[in-house]
């Protein structure tokens, strides 16, 4: 567009050149020039950004938006340990760090981290460990950058099983941190 | 006659699904003593039948607790008129209260009754005597019941057979709902003739039981034989492991009912309930000090559970252990200079004894993969725990000066929790009965059968009073 506009510039300015320096009786004027041929501009094609605007934003899968907390809970999965044992072992440190990928992205979110064991214990002796396990778990997700002040821990050692077999696959399931959402 | 008290304890507030509480009365039953014999002795060559207290003729009165020294005891049917109520309501309960205390004594042994001779009660001649030591006893309880309005009238007698004199003489009179009461005087006041002091027999265990509500736990007491079962905590929540105050007065218990698990107090009527501040987490398994000002207990900081004492009040918090160990299940010695507590920190679960600075400390247990809850005889001498190597827990008794342990449960299911009566004749625990868990009572020295005393939804963690009657 501009270089034919420059073009026909160019010759209008002529054309007026001609015109005003001649003495001669004006003749019939010369025929408009020909605009110079123009190329056909190359038109760049660009990919257009993929901002999408808020209001047409699909919802996060693992947002805290509209859910309750109990809901909220059961995104956050328990730690499992070994008998008579607060270590975290291998597959707990996985569900930890998941939990802890989770409660960083929504970090309004407290929790309370049950810890609970197994029958196999006297009564006494698994509130203890129950209160290891959860802190145990606790210091983990704080070693992850979980903000200490978001957790509270509660040992319930053998009194609030899960599953109430008499066998290693009920006390597996008993033997664990646990958590509770309280607060979005 | 003194006049009888009657207690009657209200229900008001208690909720849960079939709350179970009936108001019980609690009626003293008032021995009046001074009384005369009824039937007087016969025997030619002593003077006349002692007047009031009678005393003991020269036996070996020493009970060490093995079964040779326990006296062979006749207990014949008690007498009484042949109404159908007054059997009903009366006597059946009184001489099946009084029989089975003193079975289970320790301090006697009862005499067959298929063996009794009919009659001759009481014996009134050598051949009347020797028909009754054919029997294998030594002695004869002899009891007469008899109505009186509202009341029922015992008296007792129990004949030395050796010399056909009584040694004693006990009139007692109470409600006629009293009368296990009654029947648990008597047999403590037996026991007492023999050893100096009262038999367990008046003396009440606390405990924690769910039978209220699902995933609910609240403290309960009741006679040491399973009666008068009283709920005394409506905490709506986990209330576990109560201690009795030295005095009888109260309890210390650790429950849920605030954010985080506390130590509270309570009167034995469940009145006055107060927590204990503290700033320790976890609170489990409190311990009263045999003066009453000091709790120990299982506190945790930053996940690390220790041994803390504190006053009950709430001033003096005092750490006792320190490493990073699980300490747990602190008890009191009778001498209040120390404290019994399980530690895992040589590996296992084991039971270590401390002095109150936290110092001296030595490990008591030696055999065995877990021994834990440990409970001092109210005399130091002896330590009950739950023991384990393989299979489930029992209740063992180690003597402390010379180690020896014995195991003095039997039978399948988890036994832990011991706790002593306060003459240190008896041992309650609980058990996995079927597939409930309920409060045992057993002899202390293992003898006899442990009896079952609770069945109503599932019962944990007794405490017996620290003081007899």
């Amino acid at each position: 567009m501009k270089q034919s506009l420059k073009a026909g510039s160019i010759t209008l300015a002529a054309v007026a050149f001609v015109v005003a320096c001649s003495s001669k009786p004006p003749a019939a004027p010369p025929p408009a020039p020909t605009p110079a041929p123009v190329s056909t501009p190359t038109v760049v094609t660009v990919e257009p950004v993929a901002t999408p605007t808020p209001m047409l934003a699909p919802k996060d899968a693992d947002s805290i938006t509209g859910r309750s907390i109990n809901e909220l809970s059961g995104m956050l999965k328990p730690a499992f340990f070994d008998y008579d044992k607060a270590d975290i072992r291998g597959d707990s440190r996985d569900v930890l760090a998941t939990n802890a990928t989770w409660l960083k992205k929504y970090s309004s979110v407290q929790f309370t981290i049950e810890g609970h064991a197994d029958e196999r214990g006297t009564a006494q002796y698994n509130l203890a460990l129950g209160d290891r396990r959860a802190n145990a778990a606790k210091d983990y997700l704080v070693s992850l950058g979980v903000d200490a002040s978001r957790v509270k821990t509660v040992s319930y050692g053998k009194e609030r099983p899960f599953a109430t077999g008499h066998d290693e696959d009920s006390w597996q399931k008993n033997r664990r941190a646990h958590f509770v959402v309280t607060a979005k | 006659m003194r006049k009888e008290e009657e207690k009657k304890i209200s229900v008001k507030g208690i909720r849960g699904v079939g709350a179970l509480l009936a108001a019980t009365a609690l009626v003293w039953a008032a021995p009046v003593l001074g009384q005369a014999p009824k039937h007087a002795t016969a025997s030619p060559a002593t003077s006349t039948a002692p007047s009031g207290f009678a005393q003991a003729s020269n036996i070996d009165l020493s009970i060490t607790g093995s079964s040779s020294a326990r006296r062979p005891l006749a207990i014949p049917m008690t007498i009484a008129p042949l109404l159908t109520e007054l059997q009903t309501k009366a006597v059946d309960p009184f001489y099946t209260t009084l029989s089975d205390d003193l079975a289970g004594s320790g301090v006697f042994v009862v005499a067959d009754p298929a063996l009794y001779p009919k009659g001759m009660r009481p014996p009134q001649s050598r051949e009347e005597g020797d028909a009754w030591k054919a029997t294998s006893a030594q002695f004869l309880l002899d009891t007469h019941l008899s109505p009186d309005g509202g009341n029922v009238v015992v008296e007792a007698l129990l004949w030395d057979l050796s010399t056909l004199k009584p040694i004693l003489s006990k009139k007692y009179s109470g409600e006629t709902r009293a009368v296990r009461r009654i029947a648990h005087t008597l047999a403590s006041d037996l026991v007492r003739q023999f050893t100096g002091k009262p038999g367990p027999f008046l003396t009440k265990l606390a405990f924690s039981s769910d039978r209220d509500e699902r995933r609910v736990k609240e403290i309960y007491t009741m006679d040491f034989d399973g009666e008068n079962q009283r709920r005394i905590t409506s905490s709506r929540t986990l209330s576990l492991a109560p201690d009795w105050s030295p005095d009888g007065t109260k309890l210390v218990y650790q429950s849920y009912e605030k954010d985080t698990p506390g130590l509270w107090l309570i009167g034995k009527d469940g009145t006055d309930k107060r927590p204990i501040p503290v700033p320790t987490q976890l609170n489990a398994s409190p311990s009263f000090s045999p003066d009453g000002r000091t709790i120990a207990f299982c506190g945790s900081v930053r996940g690390n559970t220790e041994i803390f004492t504190v006053q009950t009040d709430g001033s003096s918090l005092k750490r006792l252990t320190e490493n990073a160990a699980i300490d747990s299940t602190p008890r009191w010695s009778p001498n209040g200079r120390e404290l019994a507590f399980t530690s895992n920190r040589q590996g296992t679960p084991q039971i270590f004894i401390m002095d109150l600075e936290g110092a001296n400390v030595r490990r008591v247990t030696l055999a065995g993969n877990w021994n834990d809850e440990a409970a001092f005889s109210p005399d130091g001498g002896r330590l009950a725990f739950a023991c384990r190597n393989e299979g489930d827990f029992q209740i063992c008794v180690m003597d402390l000066s010379s180690g020896r342990t014995m195991q003095i449960s039997s039978g399948p299911g988890a036994h832990e929790g011991p706790t002593w009566s306060p003459d240190g004749s008896k041992i309650a625990w609980e058990v996995q009965h079927g597939s409930s868990t309920q409060i045992a009572v057993g002899n202390a020295n293992g003898s006899g059968t442990a009896r079952i005393v609770t069945s109503s939804g599932n019962n944990y963690s007794p405490s017996w009073v620290k003081t007899l009657e």
